[in-house]
């Protein structure tokens, strides 16, 4: 190599005699598709049978598409090393290639015949020396833009995709970034970046975690497309727990911004051997649940209904399978979760307190993959077909319970003759016309059934679809056009006694229609606009004769139909490299639609049946009720230093739609309900401050957030309420208003043999119910905690890795116990004695502590082998401790007697198979 | 289609329960108690001295009837007629026994307690109630979460499709036969004379003490099919014998359905995900001085319809069903001799748990012995009432 180098500094002095011997230079005719570059020149050496000197060290990815007919050598090889940073030489019959030889470069320089990059090309030249010295740049300077347009110093764009080299993969998040001057931005939901650079050389920086950094030499002439690809860094590829944009935390403008990786996922000690999404969401600072097995979760005080969990952009109504043990995502398939609980970007709206965005794979376009696995209640499969190379992949996969044996355990004999199963699939398709197109085809099923005892069977089912149109106008400018249709819906049919034998059912429909524009003015602005417009359907229930004998006759709700539409705009300011802002406005507008029937109730009475007074009829498409308002999205940071940042946020959401539950925690037959005359829409404010500081390179997370929210319109009900096939719920509806504060601590250490985080959250949710009249009012009317105030969290997440196929994980959490309403007294009707309860939620249940072990034995590393296979085995609940879910009260042997339910009372091992292809 | 709701969900509660276990909880203590006042009383058509009880809530560790005593009750008709109660035990005010509801007529309660606070009840119409169709049982095995045992049911319906809510009562009363029916008495000493009258064979009564409510709105007839009144165990002692049962059916306004659900409701929480929010459960009854003040309990009037019905345990023989046996381990404890008896019955508590079956002579004695057994298996009368009752057959 030495001497290679001396002989070409040799050279340099000798340019001019390449240039003579081209003169009689032969002709040759030559085709490269999607050559690499080593193939390029061995077939340009076997061709022109002249020897090649090059190291093979200089070759970079680069591939090659282009057609030459009768060109000579030189030629040829100028443009196929056109984007590396070789230069050919011709000399004595050899073909020299030089390495960042400035010389050459300068000779091209000279042969143009324009002045102006002339000294364009000399400033270059100049700063490709500086260039030189960078040890760390992996590839020669890639040119960028069209070289005549150069002008030094102007803004140009520079834009395209980061995506994971193994399968094409789109990176969420990536950052790409220049230093000196700093200028940073992250890769949105497609991987797409857009960075405004001044004209000439820089190093282009990205990373990501799990990725290996990469930096590349750019020369940017003008505007142009620069598309990078990552490979996973095999260090730390299974080191990994927590994903972030290292320093993001503190350099977004983002607050109550959580992501969960699929890797934190997976790594995440399991109950039944399920990777359960929401579980982990549950481990999240802020993020509450009512108990072991309930669905739903809580965000910052919010109620359950107020999380919009969007899969690919459509809204899942029901995110649990089997009543709530397990959550209906599979893992394998899911790219990327982000949680946003406040300062919630100006784009998301139609819920009040948080918004859970999952979104699925692209897909593998390189090749053939796949992934599943085997549990003790479920198996799943994932595959990842390439239909067009580069271009269009399909990912398919399911789940499903492949039998019922967990049931048949249950020494009940009645049980046995009881099933539960489920099942969820997706299909997604996306295509990428070209540079500036894009189509995403993603569609959802998952259905729960349940029987029992032979005459019950009760089914629910998630079905969506949705399709985006990505669009790039320029660099600078893109948009994305997205339809979305999602249904929920259940049936129940009875038939234990063939008088009474019945169906029923509830269905939601909804679709949407949105369009979201992003405009990236400059580094200093960002504009996101758009529009959206929601359709909803209702059904809210019907119930219908089932068998010859029943008597039931069929009665159906009236149906329900809303539009609900919103407008926004956000900018994000860098005002300079302190100071960010996100100024963003939704304004959102809401119709209740007939055709429908509405009760006017007589002012200053209840609202009860005897005190309707009037009714008006809606014809179709007529509007009954309208509501709009303003929600305000306003985030601020200020950079104390490049490692510590304060944000501030003020956030309004309001929501139109409800989920109607008068249970403690979400039943299977809860029901949705429009706003509509009598029920106005939920409305938040939230104001949050939060202090963030990473220590050690960003591998170190700190952060406190606190939060006061107040919250308005929340829906509650009378005592005794029933809302299933209510034809009068504005009868039974009671709204009042919420307050919750709090403060949420996190550590997360994301990287390093042992990683994880610890969580402490303090929080406080009050709700209170103030009507007019005594059926209005909860606990006379003075606040009261919620089913889901515990006010003190904490979590341990953490993993160690002790060698590449090794690693342990522990998971700890611990919980005040929730509020119940407990009985003040006793008396006697009908015979018996009642218990007599009241103060909704004024005494607590024991605290809840548990602690979760697994490890994860990773099969052998060979690079080639047909399957990599990994098994996971976990222990929910080791300490085996009977963690009240609820107490409650029985008379018996003539007394009250308390009683403490738990569930999952008992360490439960499971073993999962997991493989990938 | 009040009361639906738990049906349903009552139905996930079962589903759930498999992965669940309850174990007692004695950490809490009473929390505040409130005092408030309940009234529970319902006037029929029959002609009777009808019944309202008047009395206060008592704290939880305490299952005390509380009565408010020396309040003036009256119950007023939509004529303006007033009927005035007296009361005749503490807490329990009686209607003259010549008083009869009307069917169609409209009460009002009218309660001022000792204390000078006055209550009043909504007005309720006397609702007609169609008859019972008929009462009978099944032995039911494989049933979840529930033992094996014999359901009994009500059918009734309504032809004019008018009555649609229904509440139920019921007074049962079972034959007692003991296995070693006492035919010696001990009077003192070793005085032992034969028995006058059978101890062996008693009668024990008992009322139902849970809500017995059903609506068939939503049906196209007005037809109750399979309502369960009753439910009892394979072990229950109640059909060893002889069974018999009185169903009362009332028809019920939809507000009072809505009170009898709603209250049932909040006592069947079984701590599952899906139970409902407990509330305080307000009927009909308000405070004329006091509109906040909370009233518990419901003023209601029916017609009623009864029906008796008799089981006995071959009835259900072809079910698979086994009589069950005799609730006390009945067995021979000791033999005594005559000179020793008095002597023996008042060692201990032997007078209180045991008593003479029989007698014999044994060879080569002089002396009789008595045969003792346990006193629940030779004497009923201690814990049963030996009158048979007029109704028996």
């Amino acid at each position: 190599m030495k001497k290679f180098l001396s002989f070409l500094s040799f050279l340099i002095g000798s340019y001019t005699i390449s240039i003579q011997a081209q003169e009689n230079a032969p002709l040759f005719s030559i085709q490269f598709n999607q050559t690499d570059l080593k193939t390029a020149l061995l077939g340009l050496e076997r061709e022109s049978m002249l020897p090649f000197y090059y190291a093979d060290s200089w070759l970079d990815s680069t591939r090659i598409t282009a057609d030459f007919e009768y060109a000579t050598l030189h030629e040829i090889l100028t443009k196929v090393l056109a984007s590396t940073r070789l230069y050919p030489i011709i000399y004595r019959d050899r073909v020299i290639l030089s390495r960042d030889n400035p010389i050459v470069q300068k000779f091209a320089a000279l042969e143009s015949p324009d002045a102006r990059s002339e000294t364009a090309n000399s400033r270059i030249f100049a700063r490709e020396n500086e260039l030189n010295l960078n040890e760390n740049i992996q590839k020669a300077p890639i040119e960028i833009g069209n070289k005549t347009l150069m002008i030094p110093g102007k803004s140009v764009t520079l834009a395209g995709y980061v995506r994971e080299k193994k399968n094409g993969e789109p990176i969420v998040g990536a950052l790409v970034y220049v230093e000196n001057p700093f200028r940073a931005i992250s890769t949105n939901s497609f991987g797409y970046y857009s960075l405004t650079l001044s004209a000439g050389l820089h190093v282009l920086k990205t990373q990501f975690a799990g990725m290996k950094p990469t930096q590349t030499g750019t020369l940017l002439y003008s505007d142009g497309k620069l598309d990078i690809e990552l490979e996973e860094d095999v260090i730390s590829l299974n080191e990994i727990l927590v994903e972030s944009d290292r320093d993001l935390n503190v350099s977004g403008v983002q607050m109550g911004l959580e992501r969960i990786d699929v890797k934190t996922i997976k790594n995440i000690p399991k109950i039944l051997g399920e990777n359960d999404l929401i579980q982990v969401t549950l481990t999240l600072p802020g993020v509450q649940t009512i108990g072991e097995g309930a669905s739903g979760f809580h965000v910052r005080g919010g109620n359950s209904d107020q999380n919009l969990v969007l899969l690919n952009e459509a809204p899942i109504f029901n995110t649990s399978h089997f009543l709530g043990f397990f959550s209906v995502f599979n893992a394998d398939v899911i790219k990327k979760t982000e949680l946003h609980k406040s300062s919630i970007p100006a784009r998301y709206g139609s819920r009040l307190s948080s918004i859970l965005d999952i979104q699925m794979k692209d897909g593998n376009v390189k090749k053939f993959s796949g992934q599943g696995g085997v549990g003790p209640v479920t198996g799943r499969l994932s595959l990842e077909i390439p239909l067009v190379k580069e271009k269009t992949s399909l990912i398919l996969a399911g789940r499903t319970t492949y039998s019922d044996w967990v049931l048949n355990l249950v020494p009940d004999e009645a049980l046995r003759n009881s099933w539960a199963s489920f099942y969820d699939a997706v299909l997604r398709l996306s295509h990428q016309i070209n540079e500036n197109n894009s189509l995403y085809l993603s569609s959802y099923l998952s259905q729960d059934k349940f029987r029992l005892s032979s005459d019950s069977l009760f089914s629910y089912r998630n079905f969506n679809a949705s399709f985006q149109w990505r669009h790039n106008f320029n660099n600078k400018f893109y948009g994305v056009l997205s339809t979305a249709y999602s249904q929920y819906d259940y049936t129940l049919d009875y038939e234990a006694i063939p008088v009474d034998a019945f169906g029923l059912g509830f269905k939601i429909r909804e679709t949407d229609l949105k369009l979201d524009v992003s405009y990236y003015q400059s580094n200093a602005h960002r504009f996101d606009f758009g529009l959206v417009n929601k359709f909803y359907f209702l059904e809210p229930g019907y119930i219908q004769s089932l068998g010859k004998e029943s008597l039931v006759s069929r009665r159906e709700i009236d149906q329900e139909q809303g539009l609900e539409s919103a407008l926004y705009f956000s900018d994000q300011i860098d005002l300079n490299e302190r100071i960010s802002l996100n100024l963003g406005i939704r304004y959102s507008w809401f119709g209740a639609f007939g055709p429908a029937q509405v009760f006017d109730f007589q002012s200053g009475s209840p609202r009860e049946l005897s005190n309707i007074v009037d009714s008006t009829d809606f014809q179709s498409a007529q509007i009954i009720k309208s509501y709009h308002g303003p929600e305000w999205r306003l985030a601020a940071r200020y950079a104390l230093n490049s490692e510590t940042s304060l944000k501030l946020s003020y956030n309004r959401t309001r929501q139109y739609i409800h989920r109607l539950s008068n249970t403690i925690s979400i039943a299977p037959t809860d029901t949705w309900k429009l706003s509509d005359t009598h029920i106005a829409p939920q409305i938040a404010d939230q104001i949050s401050l939060g202090i963030y500081k990473n220590f050690n390179g960003n591998n170190i997370e700190t952060s406190l957030e606190i939060y006061y929210k107040k919250l308005n319109n929340l829906l509650d009900y009378k005592v005794g309420s029933d809302l299933i096939l209510n034809e009068n719920l504005a009868t039974d509806v009671l709204q009042g208003r919420g307050k919750a504060y709090g403060v949420e601590v996190l550590l997360r250490k994301k990287s390093g043999k042992l990683n994880g985080w610890i969580s402490y959250t303090f929080s406080r949710t009050f709700l209170k119910l103030d009507g007019d009249f005594q059926v209005e009012r909860v606990n006379n009317g003075n606040f009261f905690p919620a089913n889901y105030d515990k006010p003190h969290n904490i979590s341990i997440i953490s993993n160690y890795r002790l060698t590449q196929r090794y690693s342990f994980s522990a998971n700890f959490t611990y919980s005040t116990g929730r509020p119940i309403t407990f009985p003040i007294g006793n008396y006697q009707i009908a015979g018996g004695n009642v218990i007599l309860f009241s103060q909704r939620n004024q005494f607590r249940i024991p605290d809840y502590y548990r602690l979760d072990l697994g490890i994860n034995i990773e099969g052998n590393h060979k690079i080639k082998k047909l399957a990599h296979s990994f098994w996971s085995i976990s222990v929910y609940n080791v300490l085996g401790r009977k963690n009240p879910y609820s107490v409650f009260f029985v008379i018996e042997e003539g007394r009250i007697q308390g009683r403490k339910l738990s569930v999952f009372g008992a360490p439960i091992p499971t073993i999962t198979y997991n493989f990938s292809f | 289609m009040k009361g639906f709701l738990k049906n349903i969900l009552g139905f996930f509660i079962l589903l759930w329960a498999f992965s669940q276990c309850v174990e007692p909880f004695e950490e809490f203590d009473a929390q505040d108690f409130e005092d408030y006042l309940v009234v529970e009383g319902l006037i029929t058509n029959e002609t009777k001295a009808h019944r309202i009880l008047i009395s206060r809530t008592s704290p939880i560790d305490s299952l005390v009837f509380i009565p408010e005593t020396e309040a003036q009750v009256h119950i007023e008709d939509e004529q303006g007629n007033r009927f005035p109660l007296s009361e005749k035990e503490p807490g329990k005010y009686f209607t003259t026994p010549n008083f009869t509801g009307i069917i169609g007529q409209s009460y009002t309660l009218l309660i001022q307690t000792s204390s000078g606070r006055n209550y009043r009840s909504d007005a309720v119409t006397l609702k007609s109630c169609p008859p019972i169709d008929s009462i009978y049982a099944e032995y039911r095995t494989g049933l979840i979460n529930r033992p094996d045992g014999i359901e009994f049911y009500v059918d009734s319906h309504d032809p004019s499709n008018q009555t649609r809510y229904y509440r139920w009562e019921w007074e049962e009363t079972y034959e007692i036969v003991v296995p070693f029916a006492s035919i010696f008495e001990w009077i003192q000493g070793n005085e032992v004379r034969p028995r006058t009258e059978n101890v062996g064979n008693c009668w024990k009564s008992d009322t139902s003490s849970t809500i017995l409510i059903k609506n068939t709105i939503g049906l196209a007839n007005d037809q109750i099919s399979r309502f369960p009144v009753r439910f009892m165990d394979k072990f229950s002692q109640e059909i060893r014998t002889k069974y018999s049962i009185l169903v009362k059916q009332y028809a019920l306004s939809e507000e009072a359905f809505t009170f009898w659900s709603n209250l049932q409701e909040s006592q069947t929480r079984q701590g599952s995900l899906f139970d409902i929010q407990p509330g305080i459960i307000q009927g009909n009854i308000r405070s004329l001085d006091d509109k906040n003040e909370i009233v518990l309990g419901y003023f209601d009037a029916s017609q009623v319809s009864t029906l008796r019905e008799f089981f006995v345990p071959s009835d259900f023989n072809d079910q698979g069903f086994v009589r069950p046996s005799y609730f006390a381990n009945c067995f021979i404890l000791d033999t005594i001799p005559e000179a020793r008896i008095g002597e023996y019955l008042l060692t201990e508590n032997n007078l209180e748990s045991r008593e003479i079956w029989d007698s014999f002579g044994a060879f080569g004695f002089t002396d009789i012995f008595y045969v003792i057994v346990p006193k629940a298996c030779a004497n009923c009368t201690g814990f049963a009432d030996k009158k048979r009752p007029s109704f028996w057959r």
